[in-house]
This record gives C-alpha cells, structure tokens and sequence, in this order.
C-alpha cells in the first residue's frame, strides 16, 4: 500500500514538475514540493493506521480545559 | 494569477451553497428541534451583522482578499500568521463537510464499503473542479443550488397528506439562554463561515454589487434551510429530534398513494452537491490563499496536495457522530466567534488605528 502511495505520489509530482520547470515556476515548485511531501507523509501515517489524536477531540479538550479554569467546578 | 470574474448572481448562488452545505444533512442546534426554523430565522438576521462587518473590511480594502488584508493591516509577518490560522479553519470547515457527507452515506447507503472508497472519488472529483477555476465552480454551481432549492419547495407539496400543523406547538417554550446560545451557535455556523467568503470577493466583477449579492445569498439560504426544518417538524413533531440525520429521515417519510415512497436518495443525492460545492470552495480559497501567502503566481499544482490534506483531516476529524455532535454543540460557537467575528473585528480595528495614526502622522 505504501509504495503504491509513493508511485501515485510521484507521477503526480512529475506530471506538475514538468509543466512548472518548463515555465521556469521555481517558487510554486519548491511550495509544490513541500506540500507534496507533507501530503505524502499524511497518507503514509493513515494508511498505515497509525493512532493519531481527533481534531474534534483536541478542541473538546481545550474548550473542557478552558471551562475548567475559568469556572472552576462548572 | 489568471483574474478569473463571477457575476454577482454567481455570488449569491455560491452564497447559498456555502451555507446550505453540510448543515441541510446534519443541523446544529438539536436541542431547540421544535423551534429550529424560528432560530434559523433569528440566527439569519445576526448573521447579517457578521457579514457587513466583513463587508465593512472589504470596502476599506477594495480589491484584496482576507489574505491581502492582513498584510496591509499586521505587516507581512504577522499577517501571515493570521492568514495560516484562517488556511486552519477553512481546512476545518472543508474536512467537515467531506466527513458529515461520508458518514451519512457509510451509516445509511453504503453500510459496507470502506471510507477511502466513498472519500477518495470525492477528493479527485473536488481536486479537478478546484483546478478548472472559480469560474468553473460559479456555472456548475448555479444549476445544482437552483436543483436544490426547487427540490426544498417542491417538498412543501410532497409532505402535505403526512405533515400536522399540531406538530410545530408550542413557539419558544424553551428557556432564553438556551435559544440566545442556539441562536449564536446557528449564526456561526453555518452563516458565519461565509467569511470565506472574503476570498472571492476582488473577483465579482461588479464590486458596487457584492453586498446586495451576499444579503440576498444568506436572506435565501436561511429561508430554504428555515422552511426545510418547518417541514421536518411539521411531520415529525417532538420525535424529530431523536434522529441524527432529520433531514434524511424526513424525506423517508413521504408517501403519496403508495406510488411515491423511499424517495430519500433523490434529495441525498441533491444535498451531496451542495457538499461538492462547499469543499470545492473550500480547496480554491485554501490554494489561492497559499498562493497568496507564498506569492506564487499559480495555484492549480497546489490543489491536489491541498486535497491529500483535507482527505486526511475529514478521516482524522472524529471518531464517532456522537462526539461530532457534542463538539458541535459545546466547542463549535467558540471556534466560529473567533474566526467569523473576532478575528474580522480585530483587523478592523487595527485597520481604523493605523489609519488614524497614519493620517496624524502625515498632518
């Protein structure tokens, strides 16, 4: 499964590359690339289920943790 | 970047697909279910003011986005931050509706299949939409908000021989806290997060008309949404509340001469575009906004990484429809003041002050 991540992942990157190297885009190429990669490393952490906090859950905590100490015993 | 126009009826239409989104599937504030469609209309009104306070920004700045703003306001550093704290809550608000969407149809349609299955389609569709441009979005959009809205009216004489008038008392028989929190909560979301709207605005090509096109957008979205939720209660009544998806539930419930029943995946399959829009906005703004952020003159090469991310945030958001609703319900009104009310306030004042100081430093 990952590496057939890391193949779909990388014939993108080449299908872009190419047109932004052509039209010399270097900027939009280095962001590209750096989104690309996070991109990559996300997919790669889901598809191999690793166990990762719930963005819901971290905000519930926050606001339970807010609540907490701005009206103590609420 | 391409200047891409939309007209100011494009802009309302959007508008309204932005608000009706995920909300028409999964509403907010539950626990006031018999006089949901009052609230809405309360919560419309309230939401008003939230968008002329962003309109009032936009009027001081015409031409820029959000974005753009920020930077004139808080220099290029600091209104950077700003902008990647709003890139974290459009983010937010596009997984939300992708995961709202794919729980409904893995809880009542597709029981058996895999998330990635039903996720993964939609992303590549959403990606190649973002790509194509706003303009794209805009023309698709007009036929699928004008589909739904029919659909919503057509409704009204779809429930006729089930729906009890009875159903609907009593009016506000509910404490005032309770409706002013319900109220709030309902102006933020879904109303308040059109401050992603924000985004589109220098590309109306006529400037002179955004306001109107943005109060006729929210002015109708609110009503379908209102008169959706009248029907709902009409025909549930006190049970509706009961039910995670009412509007789902409702549509099941229709029944004329036993010819016409289970109509429920004809409005699903309307309202999943309404979900299409909304994320697809949702990746625009979050491409053209880090464009912005990184002075990039394009963004299409952007959108599918963008897309990666959403998916991952939409399978990451929550781990249960249960925990969903608490958040929504305690953690969300907090959430959306900060970004559809504190933050645009905050610019404008910081804007009003260094203008003023500006403007003493000149004379």
């Amino acid at each position: 499964m990952i590496i057939l991540l890391v193949l779909i992942f990388l014939g993108l990157f080449l299908y872009e590359a190419r047109g932004l190297v052509a039209g010399e885009y270097w900027r939009e190429l280095a962001v590209f690339t750096l989104l690309m990669l996070l991109g990559l490393f996300l997919s790669i952490l889901l598809a191999s289920e690793v166990d990762l906090p719930y963005v819901e859950s971290i905000w519930l905590d926050l606001y339970t943790g807010l609540r907490e100490g701005l009206v103590p015993g609420a | 970047m391409t200047k891409e126009q939309i007209s100011p009826r494009q802009l309302t239409f959007l508008v309204m697909s932005f608000t009706i989104g995920s909300w028409i599937v999964l509403p907010s504030g539950l626990e006031a279910w018999q006089n949901l469609w009052l609230i809405i209309l309360l919560a419309m009104g309230m939401s008003l003011v939230f968008a002329y306070l962003c309109l009032f920004l936009f009027r001081r700045y015409p031409g820029k986005t959000l974005f753009e703003i920020h930077e004139i306001v808080y220099g290029p550093v600091i209104g950077r931050l700003f902008s990647l704290l709003f890139m974290w809550f459009f983010l937010q608000i596009g997984a939300n509706a992708l995961a709202v969407f794919v729980t409904l149809l893995k809880t009542r349609v597709f029981t058996a299949t895999p998330d990635l299955a039903l996720v993964i389609p939609w992303v590549i569709t959403v990606v190649y939409g973002c790509r194509r441009g706003l303009e794209v979005i805009a023309r698709c959009n007009e036929p699928l908000i004008l589909a739904t809205a029919g659909l919503i009216l057509l409704s009204v004489f779809l429930v006729l021989n089930i729906m009890e008038l009875e159903n609907l008392y009593p009016f506000f028989n509910l404490p005032l806290p309770t409706v002013l929190w319900n109220t709030l909560g309902i102006s933020l979301f879904p109303f308040g997060q059109n401050v992603a709207i924000l985004m589109l605005l220098p590309q109306v090509n006529r400037p002179q008309k955004v306001r109107t096109a943005i109060f006729w957008g929210i002015l109708a979205a609110g009503g379908l949404l209102s008169l959706l939720q009248f029907l709902a209660v009409s025909v549930f009544g006190k049970t509706g509340e009961l039910f995670v998806f009412p509007t789902y539930e409702f549509y099941r419930m229709i029944n004329i001469g036993q010819v016409f029943t289970r109509l429920e995946l004809i409005p699903l399959l309307n309202f999943l575009t309404m979900g299409f829009i909304k994320i697809m906005l949702c990746l625009y703004i979050l491409a053209v906004g880090t464009a912005q952020i990184f002075n990039l003159r394009v963004y299409q090469p952007l959108a599918f990484p963008l897309g990666v991310m959403i998916l991952f945030v939409a399978q990451q958001l929550y781990p249960s429809i249960s925990l969903h609703l608490e958040y929504i319900k305690l953690a969300q009104p907090f959430f959306g003041l900060f970004f559809s009310l504190f933050l645009p306030l905050l610019t404008l004042g910081v804007s009003f002050l260094r203008g003023s100081a500006q403007r003493e430093m000149k004379s």
